[in-house]
């Protein structure tokens, strides 16, 4: 499993931007810093919060990787992120829930 | 269990379809990539679908063809049209037609996440009704609020009794009480509860930001509004919004915001068309909203509109037992979460817990456990683990004591410190050590045996 982090901006062709991207239960994911600076919303910059978002998008990528998808949980780490506030928002963590949906070998909700 | 909604994402660009489908697999949902037009009219008759997702211009069949041909079937399904810059004016056209709703690529992700979920969540409510609604209403009880003492009890009847009501909500408390929680607990006891509720902390945003995101804009109401944004009051609407840290909010956009809770409607930016919301309105404030009126910072008018209903949140340190009721939840939460088997406190740490003054209330006290969890060995949680400093022990805060209660604190605070050195001490007392003896005596204060 590899995940590669990048200082440029990512996007998927119908979409603004995204913060990271990696097929679910893929090898290998990518995650950008871009959008993760406070300089980028006009702010000063802060190294500490910089390094929890990038910890918190990695995880979750890498928790993609291992075939989890998105939760409702706004605390889990595994709660979509399609804005910075939801980013701040999560923990660096998995929910109870996702947590043993990974224990049970990751996987997409149960079919039918 | 509710299946997965199936998702039909139609474009002739395999890059397109492809990368937009995958993202919302990841959401969980059945997504299927459909390279054109005519292959999306064969599976619509073959197989069942919840949404589609169409680009506009294809070669021969186009979106427009499929959304008319999805209307003649009476299925219902909803057409979500998505089309590139210069094909507006067809899509207004699609709008005409039929289509549940257009957006101009590219999409800004939170919007149509935010759309998907909309019309994903109308359909299971039209398809399982009956189902989705017991099971909803089994969730709303208070179960992620607890507490046994007199104060939150007494709350969380006041919630209970306002939930049904329309009426705007000022949720007061310091920082870390769980407000937020508290506007859910009454979003989902009231009858708007199948409806959105949307939160946004006002303080948190740029000044400059909070209109837009509030009333939404048009495209071209200024530099870089290139598309058509919804605001928060139009997400909210038939729900509940919720207004974090309303103190902050700018004499400009007080006025606004008086103006919608008033009459109900507002504008886009840039936008000339009157727009009617239905949106409950619950705000919240760390901050003394009267002393802010009175220094003029706040708008008289729009306190008396927010602050229909008052609910007061209080200070951990106030709640008893709560805290130790609290520590035990996290501890759970926390000892599955990260896998570390932990099981209780030490009767030390239940003492610190419970003396400690808690400015941070309930999250501080999350954040206490959390780390408490990782960086703590053995299945105890020990008084070391907790890393709360005696700064804020009650007996330094606001705990109302006697004087001789106090004086009493204070010396074993001070010989704690010391490490039991009298001499030091009692400089620092600034009384003789004989007085300092007499004192250990007249409150029975021993040094402890063993120090751990
Ligand atoms: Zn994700
Ligand atoms: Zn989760």
């Amino acid at each position: 499993m590899v995940l590669a982090i990048t200082p440029v901006d990512l996007f998927i062709p119908a979409l603004t931007f995204v913060f990271g991207e990696a097929h679910l239960a893929g090898s290998s994911g990518v995650i950008s810093t871009f959008r993760l600076r406070e300089e980028y919303y006009g702010r000063r910059p802060d190294r500490g919060l910089l390094l929890s978002r990038v910890e918190k998008t990695a995880i979750h990528e890498v928790g993609h990787l291992l075939g989890l998808t998105h939760c409702l949980d706004r605390n889990c780490v595994m709660h979509a992120s399609n804005s910075l506030a939801d980013t701040d928002v999560k923990s660096t963590s998995l929910c109870p829930h996702c947590h043993a949906r990974w224990e049970h070998g990751g996987n997409h909700r149960p079919p039918g | 269990m509710t299946r997965s909604a199936r998702i039909m994402v139609v474009d002739d660009e395999k890059i397109v379809r492809e990368s937009l489908s995958a993202w919302l697999q990841k959401s969980g949902y059945d997504a299927v990539a459909v390279d054109g037009g005519q292959r999306a009219l064969e599976l619509l008759e073959r197989e069942e679908w919840d949404l589609l997702l169409v680009d506009l211009k294809m070669p021969r069949v186009d979106g427009l063809k499929v959304l008319r041909r999805t209307l003649e079937s009476k299925s219902d399904i909803p057409v979500l049209i998505f089309t590139a810059y210069a094909t507006v004016e067809t899509a207004v056209e699609a709008m005409k037609a039929g289509a549940y709703d257009y957006l101009v690529k590219p999409i800004d992700p939170d919007v149509l996440a935010m759309k998907v979920e909309k019309i994903v969540e109308r359909q299971n409510l039209a398809r399982e009704n009956v189902v989705l609604r017991r099971k909803i209403d089994s969730l709303c009880q208070f179960d992620e609020i607890i507490g046994n003492s007199r104060p939150m009890q007494q709350l969380l009847e006041l919630v209970g009794s306002v939930a049904d009501s329309d009426a705007t909500v000022l949720v007061t408390g310091e920082s870390g009480t769980g407000k937020e929680l508290i506007a859910r607990a009454i979003h989902r006891n009231s009858k708007r509860r199948y409806k959105p509720f949307i939160a946004v902390s006002v303080g948190a945003l740029p000044a400059s930001l909070v209109e837009s995101e509030m009333f939404g804009y048009e495209k071209g109401a200024f530099t870089g509004a290139d598309h058509r944004h919804l605001g928060k009051f139009e997400m909210a609407d038939g729900g509940t919004l919720f207004l974090d840290e309303i103190a902050e909010l700018a004499a400009k956009v007080q006025v606004d915001l008086l103006r919608v809770l008033e009459e109900h409607s507002f504008f886009r930016l840039g936008g000339d068309r009157e727009i009617g919301t239905d949106a409950r309105v619950i705000a919240a404030t760390n901050r003394d909203l009267r002393r802010e009126v009175e220094q003029g910072t706040f708008r008289e008018d729009l306190y008396y509109r927010l602050n229909v209903i008052e609910v007061h949140l209080p200070p951990l340190r106030e709640r008893g037992d709560d805290v130790i009721l609290l520590a035990e939840h996290f501890l759970k939460k926390y000892s599955t979460t990260s896998g570390r088997k932990k099981d209780c406190f030490t009767p030390q740490a239940i003492t610190r817990l419970r003396d400690y003054y808690w400015p941070g209330n309930v999250r501080e006290l999350e954040n206490t456990i959390e780390r408490a969890v990782l960086v703590g060995k053995g299945a105890e949680v020990q008084v070391q683990d907790l890393w709360l400093d005696n700064e804020h022990h009650q007996s330094a805060g606001q705990a109302l004591v006697s004087l001789r209660e106090a004086e009493k604190k204070h010396i074993v605070r001070v010989l704690e410190e010391n490490g039991w050195n009298i001499t030091r001490s009692a400089r620092i007392l600034q009384i003789d050590r004989a007085t300092l003896y007499n004192k250990l005596k007249q409150y029975r204060l021993s040094r402890p045996r063993k120090q751990s």
